[in-house]
């Protein structure tokens, strides 16, 4: 009976046995000071070969594993660093604005300290380089003490003279439009004329007396005599001599000197009499510039006030103020006279 | 004999995979709770002392392996064992949802028998957040694991009867 109630409830008694077992295990594991394990050693060693040959594979799948995880890792960091390098190209890109920005500004301070009288720094808004006629707008105006008839120079040269104005902004005749007209001067021989706007890029140096020589390469500028504009400011070169002219004067094409596309910040001048002071004129800009034309008092032509095809002789002097208050949008000829039909 | 022998070698690869898994595949937070479910197979299809004695094992090995306090886990599965062999015994548990279940409830009993060891026998102040958090992950890790582990043992042992059908046939 025993061993049959024994074989009925074996797997209870078995269990019941081992569950003892398992609680003094515990218990004395738990409370005693000695760790009781007694076929902890055995089992160990038994399990050593099987945790050895499953190491390798643990090993092997970490290291997929691993790869994977860096695969991934590389990827991200990539993105991060192609991210991370267009901010970086695009804050270079504003350093370098910024940079050549505050050269440009750096260039307009030094030209409005050697410009005699004051200056007003202003940015061009905007530019018409095509069609008939050629201008530009100022982002500054009357508010900021610009008027209609004062010259626009930037670091490279003369850029124009303000024909118009409103509280915020002005408009400005470039030396490229065919009203424009600038009293100029051949720095290397002196020559005066007069620096015309043309309907193609580029101006013509006019009204030169025919005995005067004038080269390919000569550099023009502002003769100072027309009260506009301060004397010795790069007008352009003369890039071809104009064959075939008869008559009492000679003249010349002029490439100027200022690429007006690429103008972003002038300088507007009031209109004064005074030269720009030799110790601290433009690096290009020749002394003889600034030196006293000894030659003018031998009949060199000022801007004519009359059409040069009815002067009998040398042109006339100009009346400054008359240059310099142009009423019409294109009629101002800067140092030229009016510009009406019958200036020229 | 081979049936035997199937179990011990699940058993001794599921306390291998239970020891070092959690450590060697970073995804995992804590190892999945083999042993435990191989108890609960034993307690549904192993109705024998060797049953018992296969759970103690299992829990030994892992006390061994892992625990720090030997005779936690052989308690544990020993006890799974015995449950899981009673209600066997009086409920029908041939089905996945039922053996789902079943280690569920070995999981709620290895939680209980955790919660009085720490309570009653653990010497240092228990962190009962972390001890929950772990135990829950292991729970929940076994129940999704259960039903892959079940199929392994049952597509063995199956193919070992029907082979052993087919010899018993052919001899007579």
């Amino acid at each position: 009976m025993v061993i049959s109630f024994l074989r009925r409830h074996s797997v209870l008694l078995t269990t019941g046995l081992l569950l003892l077992v398992s609680t003094f295990l515990l218990v004395g594991n738990a409370r005693g000071q000695r760790r009781i394990d007694p076929l902890g050693t055995t089992l160990l060693e038994i399990m050593a070969p099987l945790d050895r040959g499953l190491g390798g594979v643990r090993g092997a799948f970490s290291r997929v594993w691993t790869s994977y995880v860096d695969l991934v890792g590389a990827r991200e960091e990539t993105a991060w660093l192609r991210k991370r390098l267009r901010e970086i190209d695009a804050r270079r890109e504003t350093t370098t604005d910024l940079e050549r920005e505050n050269e440009r500004l750096q260039a307009l301070l030094d030209l409005r300290d050697r410009i005699p009288g004051q200056g007003v720094a202003a940015r061009v808004t905007s530019a018409e380089m095509k069609g008939l006629f050629r201008s530009a707008t100022l982002g500054k105006g009357t508010r900021d003490g610009i008027a209609v008839g004062m010259a626009v120079i930037s670091t490279d040269g003369v850029v124009g003279q303000v024909f118009a104005t409103s509280p915020s902004a002005a408009r400005v005749l470039l030396i490229e439009d065919p009203s424009s007209g600038i009293d100029a001067i051949v720095a290397r021989s002196r020559a005066r004329g007069i620096v015309e706007g043309g309907s193609d890029a580029g101006c013509t140096l006019k009204y030169v007396k025919r005995g005067e020589e004038i080269r390919v390469g000569d550099e023009i500028v502002t003769s100072g005599l027309d009260g506009t504009f301060p004397k010795g400011v790069p007008l352009g070169t003369i890039t071809g001599i104009i064959p075939g002219e008869r008559g009492l004067f000679q003249s010349a094409e002029v490439r100027p000197s200022v690429d007006f596309s690429k103008v972003e910040e002038v300088l507007v001048v009031a209109p004064a009499t005074s030269d720009l002071p030799p110790e601290t004129s433009r690096p290009h800009a020749r002394k003889d510039v600034h030196a006293p034309a000894a030659d003018h008092s031998g009949g060199a032509p000022t801007a004519p006030a009359t059409p040069p095809a009815e002067a009998a002789g040398a042109p006339a002097a100009i009346d400054p103020a008359a240059a310099s208050a142009p009423t019409h949008p294109f009629a101002p000829r800067a140092g030229g006279g009016p510009a009406g039909e019958g200036s020229r | 004999m081979r049936r035997a022998v199937v179990l011990a070698v699940a058993g001794a690869l599921a306390v291998a995979l239970e020891a070092s898994l959690a450590r060697d595949v970073p995804f995992l937070p804590v190892a999945p709770d083999l042993a435990l479910i191989l108890a609960v197979y034993l307690g549904l299809h192993e109705h024998s002392p060797m049953g018992a004695v296969g759970a103690f094992l299992l829990g030994y090995l892992i006390d061994t392996y892992t625990g720090p306090a030997p005779g936690l886990n052989c308690l544990t599965t020993t006890l799974v064992f015995g449950v899981i062999y009673l209600l066997s015994r009086r409920l029908w548990m041939e089905n996945p949802a039922s053996n789902v279940a079943a280690v569920a409830l070995g999981e709620l009993v290895k939680i209980a028998i955790a919660v009085l060891y720490f309570a009653l026998l653990h010497r240092q102040e228990v962190p009962w957040w972390s001890v929950g958090r772990v135990l829950g992950l292991e729970a929940l890790l076994a129940l999704v694991c259960a039903p892959f582990v079940f199929g392994l043992l049952d597509a063995q042992l199956n193919a070992y009867r029907t082979g052993r059908r087919a010899r018993a046939t052919a001899t007579k």
